[in-house]
């Protein structure tokens, strides 16, 4: 090769290492954003309207955390708000990402581990049968034990059973807390917030069945579900607070009521001769 | 194949331009910033869509004389 075409090729090569130009594959994935990103412009035109021209000026690495802040106050939480990062405009626009509270596997492990109101209202229920693996009440127990006399222990070894309590907090409004916590922890609760985990929508196994799609009905529908859901976790977050004034005092109130509806209990279900 | 054929056979290679590079000229804001908007015109977005059809294609056959360059020369 002639010596200048061969300066040429070398000049060229320390250029290109030098700059470090972008690849084919990174200049595609930079021009092919503009897909997702019309989809995102419909998505705040339906849902945010108002905010259109406030979310659209922002960078393009700021929209989709923008918009997902502004949707989460308005109709439910999304997944990125909870998580206070920011999910990329191209994963948003796939499906709704919505965040979801129902138990699993690994929450129930972390019960002794939550604040001392839910880990002692816990107790109060009887959710190890749903649960696969035993041993869980014996190490909320243990915890418990910082704040619960051994007599009022013994009384919570077994828990007691959600439609009982189900029929005792019936006209007790200011408890209901507790029966929203006992449904939750058998997964009972026909919301979907509450009845689907997050393994369900974003997990690796076959059975997860990713976000819901983006659709006016669906929305419509899960912004009505969490409204019931905010509600309920108002009256759980006002039971537990109830209940840490004074753990030992309020477990025994608790208890001494429910032992009293527990007489009217089995006479509703006494067999008939 | 002696080092010169292999020379002159790569230097008939026809120049090639990807209309993916010229879309990025295009579409790139002075700041190094993507022209969102103008990308998401639906007109573009097919065009955008073939173009990266068809740098996939070329990287893939370059990728693929690569190869058979390499194992020539081995």
């Amino acid at each position: 090769m002639e010596p200048r075409k061969t300066a040429l090729l070398t000049l060229g090569y320390r250029f290109l290492r030098a700059t470090s130009p972008p690849s084919l594959r990174t200049l595609g994935a930079w021009l092919t954003v503009g897909e997702p990103y019309a989809v995102f412009k419909d998505l705040v035109r339906q849902y945010l309207s108002d905010k259109e021209a406030e979310i659209l000026a922002l960078p393009h690495a700021s929209m989709a955390g923008a918009f997902s802040r502004a949707f989460s106050e308005r109709y439910f939480p999304l997944l990125q708000v909870a998580l206070g990062g920011e999910l990329p405009l191209e994963r948003l626009v796939c499906g709704i990402p919505v965040e979801v509270y129902g138990l699993q596997y690994d929450d129930y492990h972390e019960l002794p581990q939550n604040r001392p109101g839910m880990a002692v209202a816990a107790l109060f229920v009887d959710f190890e049968e749903y649960v696969e693996e035993g041993g869980i009440r014996v190490a909320l127990l243990d915890v418990c034990r910082r704040w619960l006399p051994e007599a009022l222990l013994k009384k919570l070894r077994k828990g007691f059973d959600p439609g009982f309590l189900e029929f005792a907090l019936e006209d007790k409004p200011e408890w209901r807390g507790l029966l929203h916590w006992a449904f939750k922890l058998i997964n009972e609760v026909g919301l979907f917030f509450f009845a689907t985990c997050m393994g369900d929508l974003y997990g690796n196994s076959c059975h997860s069945t990713g976000p819901p799609e983006w659709d006016p009905d669906v929305v419509a529908n899960l912004t009505s579900d969490w409204e019931e859901c905010s509600r309920m976790l108002e009256e759980e977050k006002s039971f537990y607070t109830w209940l840490e004034e004074d753990l030992a005092a309020r477990a025994q109130e608790l208890i001494t009521y429910l032992e009293e509806k527990c007489k009217d209990w089995q006479k509703l279900n006494k067999p008939k001769t | 194949m002696k080092n010169q054929d292999l020379i002159a056979a790569l230097e008939a290679v026809p120049e090639k331009r990807l209309r993916l590079v010229e879309l990025a000229r295009e579409l790139l804001k002075p700041g190094g910033e993507v022209d969102l908007e103008a990308c998401s015109t639906s007109p573009l977005l097919e065009e955008i869509r073939e173009a990266v059809e068809e740098a996939e294609a070329y990287a893939k056959q370059t990728g693929e004389l690569r190869w058979s360059l390499a194992r020539l020369l081995s």
